[in-house]
């Protein structure tokens, strides 16, 4: 996966750190280091936005407010600072996310991920996760072309978990939405029913993996 | 300018104008009762008599007449106590200050008698000139006043000075007599005053004078007590605030002025009060700097011994171990996460005023919360999931606060989850209500102290007695923000083992308000 990320971050060690961070992850980033500048630039021509909010030459807020007038290109705040009024003034001004320093590299890579990969919610009609694929209209699944055939209690189960591909989704949700309600499932009919799926779904199966003290989960990538 | 000194110079400025009022009334009416009592004298001597005895002998007429009256004729009886038989004929003035006065008029040529008054009659004709040569000559202003007509007119006078005693003052009244012809037709009456030792003065402005002064001196003797106690009340009130409003200015009685100290007492005790407050506060300050001093060097302390190992290590290229850098890790997430615990501890102590709440993505905040810890969780080998519900779940909390209560919990259970084992963050919704639930398979705490963190005071009480490697501060921080919040916090033991923290509270409702919109 490559994107084009711009960071706006004034500390020279910080900002290096950053960009080798995102770098090393697969991510393409450039980095400006004053606030008049990111005030002028086209936000268009980036996929993800990581703004530092104390800057020299414009406040963070006043750059996202500029750019939020333009576009709706997903922008990342970073803030040292505790004080709530902040970010919320962030967030209402149309960030997606903060961050507060200190933070962890791979927090911030895991955190611009999420947001890069966020779109693919929106798609219902047709579900695909790895080599498993769902035609949603004609409740059809096929693993690497060859079709399964599930009940209808365990395509609901898949569709669940393959909308949101490397997401735990917590059992009693499951059981809650996925069981017919008129027969009083219970969590332990739901583990009967993923494992049979597991099953069916032969050497993908794999994918469909428990999530200690949550659920389950289906992995979009391959298991390493 | 000094309220005494104001007052006096007021009480002056009034009384002055008033004894003048006063006298110059006090003289109107005295002039005008004595010029009804000449013109009584004259128009009485000369109808009883006078007028055969001026007619008769013009040119001599005078009364108390100038020579010896046998021989002139002008009253034969009684004479000269009486020289017209008229009885006491002496005009009394209201003044009563007649009654000094001689009964006897002296003759005209006698030497006067000092402090007396002398009564002179002189007759003129209708043109207003005497037959009599000695007679004065009538001033211009009365003699305007009779050819316009009137029956009488009046002025004073000052007659030419003669020697000590010599200058004599008067009132004079020509009257004109009922006849109204002949050589006696007007009659002048004088009253001549002959200036007595310390007289007069006194006589007309004495009384008013007097009344002015006593009325200066009671007030000033009425309001002196007052500017005593007024500047009583400004020792008091000057030593009060030496004392830093701990003394008090104490007023005794129930009038305005008592009230005006117990007053200043009451703002004094209310400045000390919150003299008193920012006093605790700055203590409370200085003893949060401290304590945080003491807490940020411990782990700082072994981040710095982690470091200069690695170094030594990394320069005789010997393979670096990898657990102590996950110490070192460690260590500095844990400096993070004690700085915001004791800035959300110093806000929870200085009992802020309600929390500012504002939506916000409940979503957002418990993946903020799980992500920041994966970097320590991988580190130690636990397992750190985390699950969101595919709908968005909003609440009503301040953000800085309430994620640090959620990351307590998390960083709690992984850094005392043992290695190896699982940490799960999972978010659920109830119905109206959200479900925060952190739960682990580590070693849990004991029963003694999962009864402790239900005690209001633990929080003082642990953050007394901070150490690394306690689970107190974290858990009562992140409870005490639930309750601030409002929102429910239980610690249990979890079913798969471990600790098992929940959080509950309402979602907020797309019409709540948040604190930003006010």
């Amino acid at each position: 996966m490559s994107a084009r990320i711009l960071l706006v971050e004034d500390d020279e060690k910080l900002g290096r750190q950053i960009v080798e961070h995102l770098t090393e992850a697969g991510l393409e980033a450039s980095w400006l280091r004053d606030g008049g500048t990111a005030l002028g630039l086209t936000p268009q021509n980036y996929a993800l936005l990581i703004l530092d909010l104390m800057l020299p030459g414009a406040h963070g807020l006043d750059v996202l407010k500029r750019w939020r007038s333009q576009c709706d290109v997903p922008v990342l705040v970073l803030s040292a600072k505790q004080d709530a009024v902040v970010k919320v003034r962030a967030l209402e001004l149309g960030a997606d996310d903060y961050m507060t320093k200190p933070f962890w590299p791979e927090e911030l890579v895991a955190r611009v991920q999420a947001r890069l990969r966020r779109p693919v919610l929106a798609r219902a009609d047709r579900v695909e996760c790895g080599p498993i694929v769902l035609d949603v209209a004609a409740r059809r699944v096929f693993v690497e072309t060859a079709e399964i055939e599930l009940t209808k209690v365990e395509f609901e189960l898949l569709h669940a978990l393959a909308l949101r591909p490397g997401a735990a989704i917590a059992r009693s949700w499951l059981v809650q939405n996925v069981l017919p309600p008129e027969r009083d499932g219970t969590e332990r009919t739901l583990d009967v029913h993923v494992s049979r799926l597991r099953k069916k779904l032969g050497s993908a199966g794999a994918r469909l993996g428990t999530v200690w003290g949550i659920g389950y989960k289906l992995r979009s990538e391959d298991a390493t | 300018m000094k309220l005494a000194t104001r007052l006096a110079l007021t009480l002056l400025l009034t009384a002055l104008p008033l004894t003048a009022g006063l006298v110059f009334l006090r003289e109107r009416a005295a002039r005008s009762a004595e010029l009804a009592a000449l013109v009584d004298y004259a128009r009485g001597r000369m109808e009883s008599g006078g007028r055969d005895v001026c007619e008769e002998d013009p040119e001599f007429f005078q009364d108390p007449p100038a020579r010896p009256l046998a021989d002139r004729g002008f009253g034969r009886a009684g004479m000269p106590r009486d020289p017209l038989g008229l009885g006491p004929g002496v005009p009394r003035s209201p003044r009563g200050r007649e009654a000094r006065l001689d009964p006897h008029p002296p003759r005209a040529g006698g030497p006067p008698i000092p402090g007396s008054t002398r009564f002179e009659l002189w007759a003129y004709n209708p043109d207003m000139r005497s037959d009599n040569p000695s007679a004065p000559v009538l001033d211009a202003a009365l003699r305007a006043e009779l050819e316009g007509g009137a029956r009488l007119a009046s002025s004073a006078f000052v007659l030419p000075e003669r020697g000590p005693f010599a200058r004599r003052e008067g009132f004079q009244a020509a009257v004109r007599m009922t006849w109204e012809t002949g050589p006696c037709a007007i009659v002048l009456a004088r009253r001549i005053d002959i200036p007595g030792v310390g007289a007069t003065a006194f006589d007309r402005f004495g009384v008013p004078a007097l009344l002015a002064l006593v009325l200066v001196l009671v007030t000033l003797f009425a309001f002196l007590p007052v500017v005593r106690r007024v500047r009583e009340l400004t020792t008091g009130v000057r030593r009060s605030a030496a004392s830093g409003y701990v003394e008090v200015v104490g007023a005794r009685g129930s009038d305005e002025l008592s009230e005006l100290g117990r007053a200043f007492d009451s703002a004094g005790a209310q400045v000390r009060a919150q003299i008193e407050q920012l006093e605790r506060r700055e203590r409370s300050l200085r003893a949060f700097v401290e304590n945080t001093t003491h807490d940020v060097m411990l782990p700082l302390t072994v981040l710095q011994g982690h470091l200069v190992a690695l170094e030594r290590r990394s320069a005789a290229s010997e393979v670096s171990e990898p657990a102590r850098v996950r110490e070192a890790q460690e260590e500095a997430h844990y400096l993070g996460a004690l700085l915001e615990n004791l800035g959300a501890a110093a806000r929870l102590e200085a009992d802020e005023l309600p929390i500012a709440r504002y939506r916000m993505s409940l979503n957002r905040l418990v993946e903020r919360a799980a992500l920041r810890q994966t970097t320590i969780a991988r580190g130690k080998g636990v397992d750190l999931v985390h699950a969101l519900p595919g709908e968005e779940v909003e609440v009503l909390a301040d953000v800085t606060l309430f994620e640090r209560a959620i990351s307590n919990l998390v960083h709690n259970a992984v850094r005392y989850g043992r290695e190896g084992g699982h940490v799960a963050v999972v978010l659920e919704v109830d119905g109206d209500e959200f479900v925060v639930r952190v739960l682990d398979d580590g070693p849990g705490v004991s029963d003694e102290e999962l009864a402790r963190l239900h005690e209001r005071s633990y929080r003082t009480e642990a953050a007394r007695r901070r150490h690394p490697t306690g689970t107190g501060l974290g858990l009562s921080i992140a409870k005490e923000i639930c309750e601030r919040h409002g929102f429910g916090f239980q610690l249990r033991r979890a079913e798969v083992g471990g600790l098992e923290a929940i959080l509950r509270g309402p979602r907020a409702r797309p019409r709540d308000e948040d604190s930003s919109a006010t």
